[in-house]
């Protein structure tokens, strides 16, 4: 498998304080990444300098071979990578259907039929084509996380980057969302928001075991191992970290 | 609840009935009473620009006397040289435009506070510039605004075709993808972003809109009342188109048209008898409205209606 992304010596500094020191790190094509670790490890830095939030101090990235390190923010997302932030991000004041048609209309803003298919295509993915005219502050917050992912899919990305993306929603929803990763990274290529790549953070180890197809352990700002999930279980600071969150 | 079809039959309906009534108005009434009106429509114009950047766009903006100004001033130059009223309106939109694209690419640099300050030294700038520049400006005394129109009521006529043409332009803008783009920014300006936006491109656009509008109300306030000066600059008009839009209700195309009209008719009717408690009467009024109402009186509708609606809905299933 090639390299969909690769990241070369990554680091950052915000006022003299090293956040993430020299990150190195691959995700080839149809691989899912879990990103672990302990609070304040940067893990949610990581994944703001991949999608471009963030500048980073050191170090270089690219997608598909071409360098993103200098890019402004809003070139990750027409080259192919979104981000789904660790809080809910939909906008509050608009309905289900303009935050999906705001997310779906960029680089095709007046083909109002593409568009219009696309969200109506959104909405029935996350099973809400009865709430396309609900205002956003009015759903759950389960809802809420739901509609993110649509909206990050609708620029049909290659790389999704997701934030603790089943963090406080119930289980069932948390189901749905990871089946869902689970279904467009394995689909074939041709299918509607199929998914090149997916690099998530999760505390809930559970939920990082079952979909990660690899899994890298981040600790005071450095990529400490990474492997598959049944290799990284055997690392020393790992285990130690997953018997001290034994019952997260 | 009404469904979206319904809504919109039931939209159009509620905007029909005063645009009509307003249209007859001349027919019935005095010269003093349409003059009021047609300066109402003028400041729901004024009003709209605002709106346009800060109940759209989210930008507080208080540099919309600028544009009001050039407007006013490039339609009397139009006229003076005797370019006709139609072209001289063409000449006041687009430089209300291009006056907003420059503004507005300096003023999106700077977020909060600071884009509020940049805008209103901006306004007071343009002020002092115009009192400074009496060859160009005629200063304090102003100047002269040739007519093509005569009578109050063609007049009327004139800023009525003209309001409604603003509104309706405004009205298909916030509607179409570039309006939801602005209500995206407005929203949360980074997620925007995220999403691939170039949303400083589109606050400089929203600008552009604005400025053209408020060019627009500056234009013909000047034409109808024959008369322009470097005041026409004051950042007191960028506050009051501030004031009527958060009374009436931002974010709305009826809003401003509304709080113009409710406050200019209030100040008219209290400068005779009380001008004095006309700002605490505005700023009592402002005060009660933002904190127990702030989608303002359209939002209040709103919510009275929505309230109508669902308490029927409950009897029902009762």
């Amino acid at each position: 498998m090639s390299d969909l992304l690769s990241i070369r010596g990554l680091g950052l500094k915000i006022d003299g304080k090293e956040i993430l020191r020299g990150v190195d790190m691959e995700l080839a094509s149809g691989e899912i990444k879990g990103v672990m670790g302990p609070n304040g490890a940067g893990k949610s830095t990581l994944l703001r300098l991949l999608a471009g939030e963030l500048q980073p101090t050191t170090g270089e990235l690219t997608l598909c071979g071409q360098d993103m390190s200098e890019r402004p923010e809003r070139e990750f997302s027409r080259d192919g990578i979104s981000y789904i932030s660790q809080r809910p991000g939909p906008f509050r004041d608009l309905t289900v259907e303009e935050n999906l048609r705001g997310a779906a209309q960029r680089g095709s803003l007046f083909s109002r039929k593409s568009v219009r298919g696309k969200v109506d295509r959104l909405a029935k993915l996350i099973d809400m084509e009865r709430k396309t005219d609900v205002v956003v502050s009015e759903l759950s917050y389960g809802e809420m996380r739901t509609l993110d992912v649509a909206m990050a899919l609708a620029s049909e990305p290659l790389l999704l980057l997701a934030d603790e993306p089943t963090a406080g929603v119930s289980g069932g929803v948390a189901g749905d969302i990871v089946d869902l990763f689970k279904d467009l990274c394995e689909s074939n290529r041709n299918t509607p928001f199929h998914l090149d790549g997916l690099i998530f953070v999760e505390h809930d180890k559970g939920t990082v075991f079952n979909l990660a197809d690899r899994v890298g352990f981040l600790h005071d700002g450095r990529l400490v191992v990474e492997g598959t999930p049944e290799s990284i279980r055997q690392h020393g600071v790992v285990a130690q970290y997953l018997s001290e969150h034994e019952f997260d | 609840m009404f469904t979206g079809s319904k809504r919109v039959l039931l939209a159009t309906f509620a905007a029909l009935v005063p645009i009509t009534l307003i249209g007859v108005f001349p027919l019935f009434m005095g010269r003093f009473q349409v003059v009021l009106l047609t300066e109402i429509i003028i400041w729901g114009v004024f009003a709209l620009s605002f709106d346009l950047i800060y109940g759209y766009t989210g930008m507080l903006s208080f540099g919309q006397s600028i544009f009001f100004g050039v407007g006013a001033y490039v339609l009397t130059y139009g006229m003076t040289w005797e370019l006709g009223l139609l072209l001289s309106l063409v000449m006041v939109l687009l430089s209300g435009a291009l006056l907003g694209l420059i503004i507005g690419a300096v003023a999106v640099k700077v977020r909060g506070a600071k884009f509020f300050l940049v805008t209103l030294v901006g306004a007071i700038l343009f002020h002092l510039v115009a009192l400074d520049n009496r060859w160009l400006t005629g200063g304090d005394d102003g100047l002269l605004v040739p007519l093509q129109f005569g009578g109050v009521v063609d007049n009327f006529y004139l800023i009525y075709g003209v309001g409604l043409f603003a509104a309706l332009v405004t009205l298909v803008i916030v509607r179409s993808p570039v309006g939801l783009v602005f209500r995206m920014i407005k929203g949360d300006k980074k997620r925007a972003e995220l999403l691939g936006y170039w949303t400083d491109g589109y606050r400089i656009l929203s600008f552009a809109i604005s400025g053209a509008l408020a060019g627009l109300a500056g234009g013909l306030y000047g034409y109808t009342t024959g008369f322009v000066s470097a005041d026409f600059f004051h950042w007191s008009y960028s506050a009051d188109a501030v004031i009527w839009t958060v009374l009436g209700g931002s974010g709305t195309v009826a809003g401003p048209f509304i709080g113009a009209a409710l406050l200019t008719f209030i100040k008219e009717s209290l400068s005779s008898t009380w001008g004095v408690i006309y700002p605490v009467f505005v700023g009592l009024l402002l005060i009660g409205l933002v904190i127990g109402f702030p989608g303002g009186i359209v939002g209040l509708v709103k919510r009275v209606a929505s309230w109508t609606v669902s308490g029927k809905e409950g009897s029902t299933d009762e």
